[in-house]
């Protein structure tokens, strides 16, 4: 049964003309939050669905998203909705699949209520991979941002003991279970594939960290 | 999606991708690479490193990276952390001084590491003698490391000549172009804030002629970029430490594709001498553009920067100007404002904020008269009405004349006599939309000086005597609701104590008080303790939304004893991002700093006697505040900190402290 949860931090009533028309989107365990044109700019894929289907009071389903991690990325894109646009990327570019190393490698730009706002997430509970997951289905560009250079600043400076215990990870030996050249090749879409023979042969070598 | 946990091992590989985007070469090849099989694939197929040649896990790295795997090469002199270790310091930059010789080394250090000489400063920058050997640059290492496998190197797009010193340039330059020809095709950008000597110039043009993508240069001058102008026609993004204003001119009348210029430094005077030079910090950026500059003439920013460089101003949103006049300064032209508005309108349209502080030390007998005329050019619609900028001047004997702005419409009302009968209130009133509730006499029927609808500045002005309802003490509901419409009021100064209403009242009256207001201003501390007596827990939210505050009385909040109330304070206002306040001493304000994170711009006023330990303290203790990992810089007048809180720019990658930083509009 679908229930709907007021996601619009709107203070009146007179507010929902002036953002314009709200739309409404849904878990998928049904329920209904109803967004502004701010919160749907922020959201390639709920943009091109709202263009795509003249929507009108039907909500927008997302199925790779439940409302735990939908209701936190609706607040999310509420406090960003009045943010500054991104600079327009150059046409040229768009094809470009190495954009990013154009991009400074640092992640100590997350502003204070992001770093608040991504600490109510966990790796235990999963929930940090979950929202960064759902902004990458969502096309939420800085919400994805913030949730991968959170995990690049808890994996900075560890060892591989200290990032297997952190994920809870399991060592698994080249050659053996998952790792045997059949399992490897049986992980379509999870192993990149690549062109270097060596990609898969020799084993990682020792850690210094670790010694 | 969410039925099953997830880990990172089970992340999609671009998602993988984008974590290393965040990570150092070191940190992916030599740790996460080794946390499991399917992490160490997915490095194996990863092609963003970057290669530093001076980092010590270099050899290893090139010895097990592919090449095609590396988007950035930073070539640099083959010193180690080791060679630093006798200097107990932080490396920053080296040179070679042609004072010292060619042996000598000059590093400029971190500040906090220094200690405090004899004279109580902190010594910015040592010599110290290297190796003539260990200090050259083994222009073999890269090459000799890589030389089967130079050609593979497909992806660079990335490439930091910073570290190659004069003598080794040459060689580098030709090693480039001829083992790794694919550079001509590849390579999107030059990173070198070495100054750019002759020969230096030389290798550079020989080398950008070959390249045929390049889009972004960060160099000390714009001297290769000047003579490559016909040229490097597909340069989009600039960065410099230090450019001249013809220079500045030339790059934008011939890079047509020109996206965002960053400049640390601006010279007027078209040389790179110190005099005429202005500190300062621009960056134009696709739409916006953000400057600001100190220390610099207005009437040469008249004739220079408006009139010959309008074009480049055409996006500004945001300018301060500070400045003092010279000795032989003309003091009517110094303070003739007539050509400000007409110069702004055609030059600057899309201006939001402009702040400036102009003073004449020793001013000629100013009558009111006189004080009116210099003052009327300001009192346009355009200056108080449409753009809300707020001038003010004050002129004594002793003190000299200052022409500033002022956030508040009315900061200066209450210096004038029987104010709302005032000539000076009269002109105000035809052109602003503000209004005054004065019950400063004590009447319970208040003086109002009302202007044009609808209200955005409203200052509340409390009975000096207490005589209202014997107290003091005024009430929204029935001294401030029946005069005004809250609807728009964006400004509020509060110059009276509010009394506490009834839970519905007062909610009702608060809301509606603070529903649009961002910047507060409070006369006195009673007074912000009267807002504490409210509702607090529904104020503190209204208070959220509030941007800007001047607490005028002299607080003189000192740590050790007050350090409740500034607590409390902070607490309060904590989405704060700008501040004015006086405080007693360096801890107070270091610990306001750390409690309000949104902080992006402080003024701190000091008593005066500590303006010698402020000049001493270079650093201000603001080390050990958490802006120890952010970038910031601030200014010393007299007895005041402007402290800002800005983005990483240039001139912080460079690490050079001289040079001031951009304010975000």
């Amino acid at each position: 049964m679908a229930t709907t949860a007021e996601a619009s931090n709107t203070t009146t009533g007179n507010t929902e003309t002036a953002t314009g028309k709200m739309i409404k989107i849904q878990s998928n365990d049904g329920q209904i939050f109803e967004v502004d044109q701010g919160v749907v700019e922020q959201s390639s894929t709920i943009k091109t669905l709202s263009d795509l289907m003249d929507v009108g009071d039907v909500p927008i389903p997302l199925p790779n998203v439940k409302a735990s991690i939908l209701g936190p990325i609706v607040d999310f894109c509420n406090h960003h909705k009045n943010d500054q646009k991104p600079e327009p990327i150059d046409e040229d570019d768009d094809d470009d699949p190495n954009k990013d190393i154009y991009e400074p490698k640092r992640s100590d730009d997350i502003c204070e209520w992001d770093l608040n706002f991504i600490k109510q997430f966990t790796v235990p509970e999963g929930t940090l991979f979950d929202i960064i997951m759902a902004a990458n289905y969502l096309g939420i560009k800085t919400l994805l941002a913030v949730g991968c250079k959170t995990i690049a600043n808890m994996v900075r400076g560890k060892s591989s003991t200290e990032v297997r215990e952190m994920f809870n990870i399991s060592y698994d030996p080249p050659g053996e279970g998952i790792n045997a050249p059949n399992a490897i090749e049986g992980q379509a879409g999870t192993v990149p594939t690549t062109q270097d023979a060596n990609a898969t042969g020799p084993s990682p070598q020792p850690d210094p960290m670790n010694q | 999606m969410t039925s099953s946990r997830l880990t990172i091992d089970n992340l999609p590989v671009e998602l993988l991708y984008k974590i290393f985007n965040n990570l150092s070469t070191f940190d992916i090849y030599f740790h996460v690479s080794l946390v499991n099989h399917h992490l160490y694939t997915v490095a194996r197929s990863y092609s963003n490193f970057e290669l530093f040649e001076n980092t010590p896990e270099f050899k290893q790295l090139c010895a097990r990276l592919l090449p095609s795997q590396v988007s950035s090469l930073g070539l640099h002199i083959n010193r180690t952390v080791a060679d630093y270790e006798d200097c107990d310091c932080q490396f920053h930059q080296d040179y070679n001084d042609p004072e010292h010789g060619p042996d000598w080394v000059k590093c400029c250090v971190s500040w906090y590491d220094i200690p405090v000489d004899e004279f109580g400063h902190n010594q910015a920058c040592k010599f110290y003698k290297f190796n003539k050997y260990s200090a050259a640059y083994h222009s073999d290492r890269f090459f000799t490391f890589c030389h089967d496998r130079l050609d593979q190197f497909n992806r660079i797009r990335s490439l930091d000549l910073y570290g190659i010193p004069e003598e080794s340039f040459s060689q580098v330059i030709d090693r480039l172009i001829s083992l790794i020809p694919q550079l001509a095709l590849t390579l999107y950008r030059i990173i070198d804030l070495n100054f750019p000597f002759d020969e230096r110039i030389e290798h550079y043009t020989r080398f950008i002629r070959t390249l045929q993508n390049l889009r972004e240069i960060s160099f000390c001058t714009p001297c290769v970029l000047l003579k490559l102008m016909p040229i490097v026609f597909t340069i989009q993004h600039v960065n410099l430490i230090r450019c001249t204003i013809n220079q500045w001119r030339d790059i934008k009348a011939y890079l047509p594709n020109l996206c965002s210029i960053k400049i640390g430094y601006l010279d007027i005077a078209d040389n790179h001498s110190s005099e005429g030079s202005i500190i300062t910090a621009i960056s134009i950026n696709h739409d916006q553009t953000t400057s600001k500059i100190i220390g610099f003439d207005p009437s040469l920013m008249k004739t220079t920067v408006f009139v010959d460089l309008h074009i480049n101003l055409s996006t500004l949103s945001y300018l301060s100007l500070q400045h003092q006049a010279n000795t032989n300064q003309d003091f009517d032209e110094y303070f003739d404002g007539s050509w400000w508005e007409s110069t702004l309108k055609i030059s600057a349209p899309m201006l939001k904020s402009f702040e400036f502080e102009f003073y004449f030390h020793n001013p000629p007998y100013l009558s009111l008269k006189r004080m009116d005329k210099i003052m009327k050019p300001f009192q346009t619609a355009y200056w108080m009405t449409q753009k809300r900028w707020y001038v003010h001047f004050m002129s004594s004997d002793e003190y000299g004349s200052y022409l500033f702005t002022k956030k508040f419409a009315f900061d200066q009302y209450d210096d004038c006599e029987s104010s709302s009968t005032c000539n000076r209130w009269s002109i105000w009133k035809s052109v602003t939309r503000g209004l005054v509730i004065d019950y400063s006499t004590g009447h319970s029927l208040p003086n109002l000086l009302e202007s044009n609808d609808p209200t955005i500045d409203l200052y509340i002005r409390g009975p000096m005597l207490q005589t209202i309802e014997s107290s003091g003490y005024l009430t929204l509901e029935d001294h401030i609701k029946p005069y005004v419409n809250y609807n728009y009021v964006e400004r509020l100064r509060l110059g009276a104590n509010i009394k506490r209403e009834g839970r519905r009242k007062s909610k009702h009256n608060l809301r509606a008080l603070f529903r649009q207001v961002t910047y507060l201003k409070i006369d006195r501390l009673e007074y912000l303790d009267s807002l504490y007596a409210q509702r607090i827990k529904f104020l503190r939210r209204l208070a959220k939304k509030i941007d800007l505050i001047i607490l005028v009385e002299k607080t003189n909040w000192c740590f050790s004893s007050d350090k409740m109330a500034i607590d409390k304070f902070c607490q309060f206002f904590l989405n704060l991002k700008q501040l004015d306040l006086t405080v007693n001493d360096l801890q107070a304000m270091t610990f306001i700093i750390d409690a309000l994170l949104h902080l992006e711009k402080a003024i701190f006023r000091f008593p005066i006697y500590i303006r010698e330990i402020l000049l001493i303290n270079e650093d201000l203790c603001l080390f050990t505040t958490r802006l120890n990992t952010m970038n910031w810089s601030y200014e010393i007048f007299q007895n005041t900190i402007h402290l800002y809180i800005g983005p990483k720019e240039i001139c912080s990658e460079s690490k050079l402290k001289a040079i001031h930083y951009l304010i975000v509009s």
